[in-house]
């Protein structure tokens, strides 16, 4: 059972590489086009797809797979705004040019929401468990074991 | 300067000085030495990465360059909101459970670890030499720069106050010293900016004031893009954000913390110090342009925007927290730069050559190495002439293109082989080099057009060699201890 877990989890990630290669050429090809907005799209999906892998687990992408689907596309969103709104100073949101209000007050805050805090949130049930470091004990350096061990027994939920 | 200033930067000095001797008595081994006997608590670690990634770049480079191109620039530092989650999603718990299962005290151990290659290993302490370099570059004019300011000194003396300073608390006190200076100095930024932030606010009659005055005469500079357009900006923000993964001086602290349940609220609490930190960037580089285009002088250099605000327009004692957090910045990073760029050379290279130098000779070597470093790094600052950001943008991008792919993606991606990763460590050294030094001495036409970010051209041709060249070639087995991590 836990090889098919590893090898599901492990299958999620060989996708998610493949998906990484496929948005950075897009990227790298928009870029060298002067396709700005495709390249800003394609950085939006590069960072969701690198987050995900790093949150790759047997359970595949548990408690984290929708705040992901939200940041990739509040990213998508605050790329097209730049791009799309005024940059003029007729008409200020909150001090700034509603283009510039869009990179300040979307890209600036939104993925403190949608990657960060979801990992701290998380932590236990997607990131990390005691029985993850249990299973990673039998693994261990002797000379790390103690460390470990000392962990584990100062209530180790992690 | 007012005595105030002079008094609380003095005083500030000799508290980091203490720090360093304190620390030196707690250094007894290699382990202590190059990553803080691998003990540290969750604060620390995250102030410490906190300030050590965005450093005097953010107070000196960061208003400098925005004072002259305008809001694009603000996409160097909005990554922050997204970089340290992606630094703990993709290293922090491997990096920290590899150092529970081998003994690991730097970047290239890891990339040793999972690609079992002495020649990834030895690549990978190249780019980290060479990224260290430029960054200690940066922050020691930051300090030259911020030090010339506060004791009204030539800049060849500031430069030398400060390497000096940072030099007593690294050899003495190793990352011991680093990381809580840079726990210190990390709170201390965090204050400075927050309050820097509400005074730029004021001077300039609010944000609104600012952005319709500079508007009318330059309309490109208050854009999303700024006065560098859209590609240029794009590239930074991909390079600044996922690029987190290849700085070691954010990497290897998640070797340091004490219990790794802590990793918990680590990337957090950087976020929002980072967060509060990068307001100095918006508002004193805005504030500056307005004063200009309200009709003041041009600043003689970019790089004066955030000392001559501060001089001119803030009360004493907030000047004098500023530029306590200013010299902090710098030397936040530069010692941890320090201690990393020794440990390339007294630990890496050697291993990479098949040689294991002892314990107490990684310590011994280490400190001399630490000093070789900082008389280098004064000597390429004052040398260097450039704005102070475009020696970190070569640092950071360096860390970035040689090693995110490798590291990042390697320790997520059990099919990657270590011909992808010395593919891409090549790539990320060879192309950073040339572009760089190509855009400097002008050898060549560059094959990119104007409006792409060089570094980001590399950033994605490393990664894509990586993945490329892993896909085209067989993987080797992984060990079982790196297995399970990898499978964690």
């Amino acid at each position: 059972m836990e090889t098919q877990t590893n090898a599901a989890a492990a299958r999620l990630r060989q996708i998610l590489v493949l998906a990484l290669g496929a948005a950075f050429l897009a990227c790298g090809l928009a870029m060298l086009a002067g396709a700005t907005l495709v390249a800003a799209w394609a950085v939006s999906l590069i960072l969701t797809l690198a987050a995900s892998l790093g949150a790759v687990r047997e359970s595949g992408l548990g408690p984290f797979k929708p705040y992901f689907i939200a940041g990739l596309l509040v990213w998508l969103l605050a790329f097209a705004l730049m791009h799309e709104l005024s940059a003029s100073t007729e008409q200020l949101i909150l001090g700034l040019p509603p283009a510039t209000a869009a990179s300040v007050f979307i890209l600036w805050l939104a993925p403190l929401f949608l990657v960060t805090l979801p990992y701290s949130l998380h932590f236990e049930s997607g990131v990390l468990s005691a029985a993850d470091l249990e299973a990673l004990k039998g693994d261990a350096d002797p000379a790390q074991v103690d460390a470990l061990e000392r962990q584990l027994g100062d209530g180790g939920e992690a | 300067m007012s005595s105030t200033i002079v008094l609380i930067s003095g005083a500030y000095f000799v508290g980091m000085i203490l720090i360093g001797l304190w620390a030196a008595r707690r250094t007894k081994t290699s382990a202590d030495y190059f990553v803080a006997g691998k003990g540290v608590g969750m604060l620390a670690i995250a102030l410490a990465t906190m300030s050590s990634a965005m450093s005097g770049f953010l107070f000196i480079g960061g208003p400098g360059i925005q004072y002259k191109f305008g809001f694009g620039t603000l996409l160097l530092t909005f990554p922050a909101a997204v970089s340290f989650g992606l630094a703990w999603f993709m290293l922090a718990k491997r990096m920290k459970l590899l150092s529970m299962v081998r003994p690991m005290m730097t970047v290239p151990d890891a990339i040793h670890a999972r690609y079992d290659s002495n020649l990834a290993r030895g690549l990978a302490a190249v780019a980290i030499l060479l990224g260290v370099i430029g960054y200690l570059g940066t922050q020691t004019l930051a300090m030259g720069v911020v030090l010339g300011r506060i004791f009204d000194i030539p800049l060849i003396w500031g430069v030398a106050t400060g390497v000096a300073i940072v030099a007593v608390y690294s050899v003495a006190g190793g990352m011991i010293a680093g990381i809580y200076t840079d726990m210190a100095q990390g709170a201390i930024m965090v204050v400075a900016a927050l309050i820097t932030f509400f005074l730029a606010l004021s001077v300039g009659g609010g944000m609104g004031n600012m952005v319709s005055t500079i508007g009318a005469s330059d309309p490109d500079w208050v854009s999303p893009f700024g006065v560098l357009g859209p590609g240029i900006v794009i590239g930074w923000y991909l390079v600044f954000s996922l690029g987190i993964l290849g700085q070691p001086q954010v990497a290897h602290k998640f070797y340091m913390i004490n219990d790794i349940s802590k990793l918990k609220w680590g990337a957090l609490v950087a976020t929002l110090c980072a967060l509060v930190a990068s307001l100095v960037w918006l508002s004193v580089g805005t504030v500056m342009r307005y004063l200009v285009a309200d009709g003041g002088a041009a600043l003689p250099a970019a790089d004066e925007a955030a000392p001559l605000f501060m001089l001119n327009h803030a009360p004493a004692l907030l000047a004098g927290v500023f530029f306590a957090g200013v010299a902090a910045a710098s030397m936040s990073t530069a010692d941890s730069f320090l201690i990393i760029g020794a440990s390339a050379l007294v630990r890496d290279l050697p291993l990479a050559f098949g040689r294991e130098p002892s314990a107490q000779s990684q310590l011994r070597w280490g400190r001399y190495v630490t000093l070789l470093l900082c008389l280098a790094a004064g000597a390429v600052a004052v040398a260097s002439g450039e704005l102070v950001a475009v020696l970190g943008i070569f640092g950071w991008g360096m860390f970035a293109s040689a090693l995110a792919p490798a590291l990042g993606l390697g320790l997520n991606w059990s099919r990657a082989t270590v011909q992808g990763a010395v593919a891409s460590l090549i790539v990320g050294i060879t192309g950073t080099l040339l572009l760089e030094l190509n855009h400097q001495f002008a050898w060549f036409d560059s094959p990119l057009p104007g409006y792409v970010y060089r570094t980001a051209a590399v950033f994605v041709a490393s990664f894509l060699s990586f993945i490329a060249v892993s896909l085209a070639t067989r993987p080797r087995p992984l060990p079982r201890d790196v297995a399970r991590v990898m499978a964690i």
